[in-house]
């Protein structure tokens, strides 16, 4: 059973595919079923509305007890995510739960977008934009979701 | 000066201090026994026919009718030491938890169902739709697995692989977060 897929894997799997979150998709990797591709939408009313965002998740092999790797393969203009995708999220972290699932983290995303939190930045510089002049930060993020984010 | 106080000091700390370490050490759950004289009580859980003592002196009656024939599975001594600690004080045992609670008494859980879903353990339809939000297997399963279900002092339910995993390495409850250690953790007799 060492190699084998847990249960609560194949469960959650099989529960994302038969009752999907509205504005996510997330599918599992043919060659690895920990390994998923995940496509988020833009929240509407948030500057990424209509925008189209790539992420990959990644169940390790402690998973549920430890949280699951996610990282934005889209470029995103937010203060909680870095150029390199990577996600500033406190249940990815330390306030993760073995009661949490792939869908409520991807819920947590989808709402990150919502509500970006300049005071607990990632992206240093884009955080700072933000609380300077929130009204051209926005502008930027919804260019950017143009520009790398577009559904077409 | 420094070195008179701190000598005075030290003779203060140290006569009273090992009094208190041994007092508060080892002797916790002996001490536990030793004032808790209930013999009556356990007795009255573990024999049917006394039952309508325990009915007629207390308020955990109830739970032992419907715990009905598990009652003969349960080791005495647990009986014993969990019976004699809840007698008096129900409520505000459950709030103390954290304290010293060693014995997790299956009479004490199934109080706890009572109070409130009483149908946890009156119909058995109920449990088969308890599912642990770990693992995500629902109770049949968990048994298939020899396992137990298991409840936490903030009241969450779990199957006693997943919480105990939980437990060592977050020390908290996986829905509330609230901090756990195994002590915390209560066997469910279902």
């Amino acid at each position: 059973m060492a190699g084998g897929l847990p249960r609560r894997i194949i469960k959650e799997t099989q529960r994302l595919m038969q009752e999907p979150v509205p504005g996510i998709n997330a599918i599992p990797d043919e060659q690895n079923a920990r390994y998923f591709h995940v496509v988020v939408a833009g929240p509407e009313g948030s500057p990424y509305e209509n925008g189209v965002f790539k992420l990959e998740l990644f169940l390790p092999e402690e998973y549920p007890m430890s949280a699951p790797k996610v990282r934005f393969m889209t470029k995103i203009y937010h203060p909680n995510i870095d150029k390199v995708g990577r996600i500033c999220l406190d249940i990815l972290k330390d306030k993760w739960s073995p009661a949490l699932q792939i869908r409520t983290v991807l819920l947590s995303i989808q709402a990150l977008l919502s509500a970006p939190n300049p005071d607990d930045p990632l992206a240093n510089d884009v955080a700072e934009q933000w609380k300077t002049n929130e009204a051209k930060a926005i502008d930027t993020a919804r260019q950017w979701t143009r520009m790398y984010a577009d559904s077409n | 000066m420094s070195q008179r106080s701190r000598g005075r000091n030290r003779q203060v700390s140290e006569s009273p201090e090992p009094i208190v370490v041994e007092e508060q050490g080892g002797d916790n759950e002996s001490v536990i026994d030793l004032t808790c004289t209930v013999d009556e009580e356990y007795v009255d859980l573990t024999s049917l026919s006394q039952r309508s003592q325990s009915e007629s002196s207390g308020v955990n009656d109830a739970s032992f009718v419907i715990l009905g024939s598990p009652v003969a599975e349960l080791p005495a001594h647990r009986l014993r030491s969990g019976r004699g600690r809840h007698s008096n004080e129900d409520t505000p045992q459950e709030d103390t938890d954290e304290d010293d609670e060693l014995p997790p008494g299956p009479v004490r859980v199934s109080q706890r169902d009572n109070s409130e879903p009483a149908f946890l353990v009156a119909s058995p339809d109920a449990t088969q739709q308890i599912s642990c939000p770990v693992c995500l297997e629902d109770f049949k399963s968990i048994r298939k697995n020899h396992l137990k279900l298991n409840s936490t002092s903030c009241g969450h339910v779990f199957c006693q692989s997943c919480i105990e995993s939980a437990v060592r390495l977050h020390r908290a409850c996986p829905i509330c977060r609230k901090n756990l250690t195994m002590k915390n953790i209560i066997v469910l007799h279902l």
